[in-house]
């Protein structure tokens, strides 16, 4: 039987998110992207920023005239990938609704925000690519994945521990009988645990630790340099703006000017 | 809602939909409303109320209702909208306000760049006094 906190969505609609999680996928790497991040920032201002709260992980709001995706680095880079797909489904297929209310929120449980998470894994953990991956990594029966086989596919596609046992179940990959158990070591009481056994499998702690990044898209980097390059902005305003993303006005051989007093 | 803000709204809906103003005259004149450029211009800009007809005829080809255009624009406030829509912690809100404010510089920035916002860069002090 499926646990009810599964909450696995049914066939005909993960059947409709697929088709647009393939089209999406191809129209991206028509341009040679395929990282979440990169698409997102084609589509929208992505900014990339800790918030010292568990309360948002990311939303999807538009903001004078421009689409914009927060999402708090705060969070696990696995998650954050993940709020990131869930986001890209708002601002692709929502874009009406957001320019009316403004603000989407991926914590309120709306129909669009199920879809968004349907979309999201079929993006991030294609079908036919995670069956292919775990007959090639894996290949045990359903009754018998273990922590340690979770942990060799999400890191080979980039997902957290528990999306990727959600996604397994789903595909009848890994049996849901085993669920809680297994579930139990993407919990946060077991972080040490967790990762343990992907030090063990020879993975990195990146995906299981937040990255804390500042980010924005390099073109707004480059509209800050060049307005101050071309004196549209003085000195003390690109200093403000560059620090504001972390950065430092050193980075780009800027210095004080002994003529600006202002 | 006073005219000034009905123009300006026609304005901001049109140009989300994309269509420029000589285009928004074209269709208008195919639905036997005949106003030339220069007078939704003037509409736009506050210059000239429009009638009821008009309005009707607008919202038909922007494709939205009339109550679009005299529904109270949402303010482009995250922090507004974020205790509206969830219970939030004030430190959250206060977060909140500072990303909002980084968003802020960010678009201000494209601005700038675009050429769509001229900052009036103020000389040195030392230049004024000269001057």
């Amino acid at each position: 039987m499926i646990p009810n906190d599964l909450n696995l969505p049914n066939e005909p609609l993960r059947l409709q998110m697929k088709e647009l999680a393939v089209d999406v996928r191809l129209k991206y790497a028509q341009k040679g992207l395929s990282d979440i991040f990169d698409i997102l920032s084609e589509e929208a201002l992505l900014v990339r920023m800790p918030l010292q709260t568990n309360q948002v992980s990311g939303f999807s709001t538009f903001f004078e005239k421009h689409f914009v995706v927060y999402l708090n680095s705060n969070f696990t880079l696995g998650h954050e990938r993940f709020s990131g797909a869930h986001e890209l489904y708002h601002i692709k297929y929502n874009c009406e609704i957001l320019k009316k209310e403004k603000l989407l929120l991926n914590d309120a449980h709306s129909i669009e925000d199920d879809k968004a998470d349907i979309f999201a894994s079929e993006l991030l953990m294609p079908e036919d690519y995670v069956k292919e991956l775990f007959y090639k990594v894996v290949n045990v029966e359903p009754a018998t994945v273990l922590p340690r086989h979770i942990v060799r596919m999400n890191n080979n596609l980039k997902v957290s521990y528990k999306a990727m046992l959600k996604r397994l179940i789903q595909l009848g990959l890994c049996s849901a009988d085993n669920y809680k158990k297994l579930a139990e070591i993407g919990s946060i009481e077991n972080a040490e645990t967790l990762q343990l056994i992907t030090k063990n499998e020879g993975y990195n702690l990146n995906l299981i630790t937040p990255s804390k990044i500042v980010n924005i898209p390099q073109q707004y980097i480059e509209y800050i340099k060049s307005n101050y390059e071309n004196d549209l902005i003085s000195y003390n305003n690109m200093k403000y703006s560059v620090e504001l993303l972390g950065l430092t006005t050193e980075q780009f051989g800027y210095e004080y000017p002994k003529e600006e007093d202002y | 809602m006073c005219s000034e803000n009905i123009g300006m709204k026609i304005k901001n809906l049109r140009e989300e939909k994309g269509l420029k103003q000589n285009e928004l005259v074209d269709k208008l004149a195919e639905k036997n409303i005949n106003i030339s450029r220069e007078t939704l211009s003037k509409i736009e800009n506050n210059n000239r109320t429009v009638s009821a007809v008009e309005l009707n005829a607008i919202c038909n080809v922007l494709n939205i209702s009339i109550d679009d255009i005299f529904s109270e624009d949402e303010e482009d406030n995250l922090v507004t909208l974020f205790r509206k829509k969830g219970t939030f912690s004030d430190d959250t809100i206060r977060e909140i306000e500072n990303l909002q404010d980084m968003i802020k510089v960010i678009i201000n920035q494209e601005r700038i760049y675009t050429g769509e916002f001229k900052p009036k860069i103020r000389k040195p002090l030392w230049e004024e006094c000269i001057n």
